[in-house]
């Protein structure tokens, strides 16, 4: 009886659907959708003549990089052999000994038959006669060079890396996209990395809170489990990335709290939102 | 094909690359019942027309962020959350604030039918004064062809609950529509 009345129900209720979209939508939808999908065919389709220009554009940039890269390489390995030109050369040059540090290989008055070595690339000809005291302080000079190089290549590595570090995380395209940067959960910790202009303020629950020009912008729970992170607008100055335009409408599997609508970003990573706007960001960090 | 066996991703995947025909199968099968999830949820015509656009278009906008194995889900869920947040910022009435677990009510009126109104049209009242958590469970189940799980998915609580509103919502209907029957 009852299935009888669900049955009836349900075609009752599949009688009911009549209303459709009008014409004008279903061509307004389509025209966009075909939009997308002819750039997307273009890309796909180009001619095959297209397709070799680019072939050919393409590889003859793969060979002029890869011909620049070797030069460049093969130039600062030469640099060690330049640098006797200056100074080591001196007790095996007869022609030259008062020469002077050239600045261009043209305005040297060093010739190959002198000094062994080639004035242009600075490599050692195979006739130039050297004595073995010569070839061994060149040799232990060659080392230090090399030493010195690798210090100096070692230092200049470092740099751009912190330079890096302290560059602005470009906006990503994503719309959900998200940086949690790895952050102390002790008050001393914060303290010490935190820049001058934030307050950082430890309540007797344990709770930390940093504080912008008054404005909160960050509290941590410390707990045993993983400490418990809530970033607001303004965390941008501790690191944290977020795209405060999130809308809880472009994000899934969002709960509807009593206060909050919370839709996971990452694991571990959940946006809040009042309403649709984005009010904080809570993460576990373990 | 049956529902079931509808691939709305390969449809989805091939109009990514570039298939026009895949996005009108695509959009052919979803137009009516996600339109007339919209209408039913309580949208008169121009606003259900206006909202089953914006999904679409967050569909098409969008797409290349949908990674997940259900498509349809997503898409109701894109309605669903457009459909709400239209009822928050204009009709909050529409929202309601009665419990959507609560049983049956044994006011409902049928006075309706007794006056002669069409048995289509009442079902169509029926289901828009259904508590909008129950009316949710019906329309996702009965118009958009979801499974419990996924509804309960959707609507980030239990499946038990999805089904306890599901059962509410057409004891509800049955009592309402008791005439038609």
């Amino acid at each position: 009886m009852n299935d009888q009345h669900e049955k009836k129900l349900l075609a009752l209720y599949r009688r009911s659907r009549q209303e459709e979209p009008s014409q004008l939508t279903d061509e307004r939808i389509r025209q966009a959708a075909h939009k997308v999908a002819s750039i997307r065919s273009k890309e796909e389709k180009m001619p095959k003549e297209d397709r070799r220009w680019l072939w050919g554009l393409s590889t003859a940039a793969v060979l002029v990089l890869s011909f620049s890269i070797v030069l460049q390489v093969w130039m600062d390995q030469d640099e060690p052999f330049a640098v006797p030109q200056e100074s080591a050369l001196a007790p095996v040059s007869r022609a030259a000994p008062d020469l002077k540090p050239a600045p261009a290989p043209a305005a040297s008055k060093l010739d190959a038959d002198d000094t062994g070595f080639d004035s242009l690339s600075g490599m050692p000809t195979s006739a130039a006669p050297m004595s073995e005291q010569a070839v061994g302080k060149e040799e232990s000079m060659f080392e230090e060079d090399l030493e010195e190089k690798a210090a100096h290549q070692k230092a200049l590595q470092k740099k751009p890396l912190a330079h890096r570090i302290e560059q602005p995380v470009p906006d990503s395209p994503s719309l959900d996209a998200v940086i949690i940067p790895q952050l102390p959960d002790t008050l001393e910790g914060l303290q010490t990395m935190l820049p001058r202009q934030l307050v950082v303020e430890q309540s007797e629950s344990g709770l930390i809170v940093v504080y912008m020009a008054n404005k909160l912008i960050l509290t941590v729970q410390p707990q045993a489990a993983g400490s418990v992170y809530k970033a607001w607008p303004g965390s941008e100055a501790l690191g944290v990335k977020v795209n405060w335009q999130l809308n809880p409408q472009q994000l899934m599997a969002c709960k509807d709290g009593s206060v909050y609508l919370t839709c996971p970003l990452q694991r571990n990573v959940d946006a809040h939102f009042e309403g649709t706007r984005l009010d904080f960001i809570l993460w576990r960090q373990e | 094909m049956s529902a079931d066996e509808f691939d709305d991703i390969g449809l989805l995947n091939a109009w990514r690359d570039g298939d026009m025909k895949a996005f009108d199968r695509l959009y052919q099968h979803f137009r009516q019942p996600l339109f007339l999830f919209l209408m039913r949820r309580g949208h008169a015509q121009a606003e259900a027309e206006e909202l089953f656009q914006d999904c679409w278009m967050k569909v098409i906008n969008h797409s290349g962020g949908f990674e997940g194995e259900h498509f349809k889900a997503w898409l109701y869920t894109v309605a669903r959350n457009l459909s709400t947040d239209r009822m928050r910022k204009h009709q909050p009435e529409l929202l309601g604030d009665n419990d959507p677990d609560h049983g049956p009510v044994s006011e409902f009126s049928t006075e309706r039918v007794r006056e002669g109104e069409d048995c289509i049209e009442l079902v169509k009242s029926s289901v828009a004064g259904l508590p909008l958590e129950q009316r949710d469970v019906f329309l996702l189940q009965h118009e958009a062809g979801l499974s419990l799980q996924q509804i309960a998915d959707l609507m980030a609580v239990g499946r038990e609950t999805i089904k306890s509103r599901l059962r509410y919502a057409m004891d509800k209907l049955k009592q309402l529509l008791a005439d038609c029957l």
